[in-house]
């Protein structure tokens, strides 16, 4: 009984923080690692979801057979939604397809768009590229609010339900999660190696990177076009789990300030604290949703502002506390010694 | 003007002039902190708000609303502005802060006051309520019915373009006297460009700064006012309304003051003739991509001359023209 009381804001739960995790650790690659100061994040996340909106359901409709025409009307794509829908019931190679098409298709866009939004600012100060990506990502979003043929203007399309064995929630919240483990561990593996300190290199010194022969520019847009691949996944995953979605969902203060605060608030290029700084906030929004009608009747107002103003303070404080963040910086974890001997044994053996 | 009228150019002249004046203060704090301010526009919202305030609780009609509210605007974001500088920005950076952590924090700052500005509207509602004053809190339309009206060009049209370019060039030839003929604006220029040997000479620098910052703030509000006359006001007009002024200070070059204030000018007018005459052009309707060509003057002055307008070579114009000089300050090519 209190399982399946509290079972929707568990879902939820699951879902923002595996969510935020993946995006904030694609910051953090960005940000915290390569110091490329990507203010334009929201950008690549509603570019996943306008993928999975827009182009996505015209492959599911193709292979079961529907006439995807005017997909992007918001009058024909309930009808269009119902029929993919009914005809997808069942087939699991369809949905298999449709899954990994989305995946495939988002991260690619995803990294385009990604390429092409650093293209003016890549080589200058660091402010400027913060600016032209910030300018960006809000055009961005106007496109896809006030233009029909994007993903659906002001009332947004649905998406297929790929998963419709079980609860869509459940799996898409659990599929998250994995993903978000993954991210984890592979962007911990990247920021150990070699890479990682490459990237921490020039974060402290571009011109020494730059005299010891590394392109500086490239490996910038290399990182750029992975970390808006690794965000546009959180897109698909957010339209898979509503089943559908608008431009509007995609704002600044969501997706690209709160990132920004986890990061913060957990310690930058510390992919632990990154986690930490996920929960920190993740955690204290699901309880104002949850406690939102006692709140409000304690403050004149809404919540939700009052929420606004919380993350911005603890953005600030944490920066005059404690710049680094709760968990700092380490340096790189390399070979133990012990490895490194018993290598050069081994080699002087052979 | 060929094909348009005259009550859409001194629209589009207001919405110019409110560009320029904020891309000008978002310049002026730029050269001081050489931080982008990311909470400018939300800034000029107050000032809109102010405004709103203004007209709605002391019921004023014509040119009484610009008596009033912009002197009101002026001080009070002038104020926030400030406090913004002092209470923030400074003690961050003493902390030691980089570029990116003091970014951040306006941009935290940035969604502090839409929290604000949101609460304030909810209490303004109820005000109005009581005092059954008919206008709206969120999507009031523009307060263009209760602007004064001139006959101009045959035609009955808003003050609100005339009185808006009027103070542009008020607040261009005062600052520009401030600047160039005071002590207080030498020492001002001194402690921007070379903070460590002005305080050598005994300038207050953070005294300076905070001054730079109180008018940058002061003029944003008084943008505000004339953007709550030409346009919508709603808690969110800032969002989209810093891409503009980016776009203004960017294309101006960003480290000079009256380059910007050039540059939000253009970025205004390109911004409504734009999709009018490309409409015109292509045969359909580019209403809804007004910003796209801010986004497009951003893309071009970044690829080809990061400094922008006042980092071109003008040197024999510039003899001519006191007033582009007087930027003064330098314009790096990075």
């Amino acid at each position: 009984m209190i399982l399946e009381q509290y079972l929707p804001i568990i879902i939820g739960t699951i879902f923002y923080i595996s969510t935020y995790l993946i995006v904030t650790l694609s910051l953090n690659l960005e940000a915290g690692y390569a110091g490329i100061p990507d203010f334009g994040k929201m950008m690549f996340v509603a570019v996943g979801a306008y993928v999975t909106l827009n182009l996505v359901p015209r492959v599911t409709g193709y292979l079961l057979g529907v006439d995807t025409t005017g997909l992007t009307d918001s009058n024909k794509n309930i009808r269009i939604m119902e029929e993919i829908n009914s005809r997808l019931v069942g087939r699991y190679d369809v949905a298999a397809v449709t899954f990994i098409v989305s995946i495939v298709l988002a991260m690619g866009v995803g990294a385009l768009f990604g390429y092409l939004a650093s293209r003016p600012a890549i080589r200058l100060r660091g402010d400027f590229l913060a600016i032209s990506l910030l300018a960006i990502a809000e055009i961005v979003r106007q496109m896809g609010i006030h233009t029909d043929f994007i993903a659906g203007g002001e009332m947004g399309l649905y998406a297929p339900n790929i998963f419709f064995w079980y609860r869509h929630d459940v799996v898409v919240a659990l599929l998250s999660l994995a993903l978000a483990v993954a991210t984890f561990l592979l962007l911990e593996r990247m920021a150990n190696s070699p890479l990682g300190r490459l990237l921490r290199a020039i974060r402290d010194d571009e011109d020494a990177a730059k005299a010891l022969g590394k392109d500086v520019t490239k490996i910038r847009t290399r990182i750029i076009m992975l970390s808006s691949a690794i965000a546009a996944l959180v897109g698909v995953l957010a339209v898979y789990y509503s089943l559908g979605g608008t431009a509007k969902d995609f704002d600044r203060v969501t997706w690209t300030f709160w990132p920004w605060a986890m990061m913060i608030a957990g310690g930058m290029a510390n992919n632990v604290g990154v986690l930490v700084g996920t929960l920190l906030i993740v955690i204290p929004h699901q309880l104002i949703f949850m406690y939102k009608h006692a709140i409000a009747s304690y403050v004149p107002f809404d919540p939700a502002w009052l929420e606004k103003i919380l993350v911005g303070m603890v953005v600030i404080i944490i920066l005059y506390v404690r710049p680094q963040g709760l968990v700092p910086e380490k340096p790189s974890r390399t070979i133990s010694y012990v490895r490194v001997r018993d290598f050069l044994e081994q080699a002087e053996k052979e | 003007m060929i094909g348009i009228s005259t009550i859409f150019f001194l629209e589009t002249l207001a919405y110019a002039s409110t560009l320029a004046l904020l891309s000008l203060g978002l310049s002026l704090t730029y050269t001081t902190t050489r931080v982008p301010n990311f909470a400018h526009a939300t800034i000029a919202s107050i000032g809109t708000y102010v405004l709103l305030t203004v007209v709605g609780l002391m019921r004023l009609r014509g040119l009484n609303i610009y008596l009033y509210s912009i002197p009101a605007a002026f001080i009070t974001v002038g104020i926030i502005t400030l406090l913004q500088y002092v209470l923030v920005l400074k003690p961050l950076a003493d902390r030691g802060n980089g570029l990116i952590g003091l970014m951040i924090s306006t941009l935290a700052l940035d969604i502090i006051l839409m929290g604000v500005i949101n609460i304030y509207a909810d209490f303004l509602l109820q005000t109005f309520k009581a005092k059954k004053v008919k206008l709206q809190v969120r999507d009031q339309p523009a307060l263009r019915s209760y602007d004064a009206r001139i006959e101009l060009f045959g035609q009955n049209v808003n003050v609100s373009g005339l009185v808006a370019f009027a103070t542009l060039i008020a607040v261009a030839i005062l600052l520009w006297l401030l600047l160039n003929k005071t002590k207080t604006g030498i020492a001002m220029r001194a402690a921007i460009e070379n903070p460590a040997l002005a305080e050598v000479l005994g300038v207050n620098v953070n005294r300076m700064y905070m001054l730079a910052w109180f008018l940058a703030g002061g003029l944003a509000g008084v943008g505000g006012v004339f953007m709550g006359m030409v346009q919508k006001i709603s808690p969110a007009m800032g969002a989209l309304l810093i891409v503009s002024v980016f776009a203004g200070s960017i294309a101006g070059g960003i480290t000079s003051v009256f380059g910007s204030m050039l540059g939000g000018l253009l970025v205004g007018f390109a911004e409504n003739f734009g999709p009018y005459y490309s409409s015109l052009l292509l045969n359909m309707d580019m209403t809804g991509y007004d910003k796209m060509f801010s986004l497009g003057i951003i893309v071009v002055v970044l690829l080809l001359v990061p400094g922008g307008l006042a980092s071109l070579d003008l040197s024999g114009l510039k003899k001519r023209l006191p007033l582009l000089r007087a930027g003064g300050v330098e314009v790096s090519g990075e």
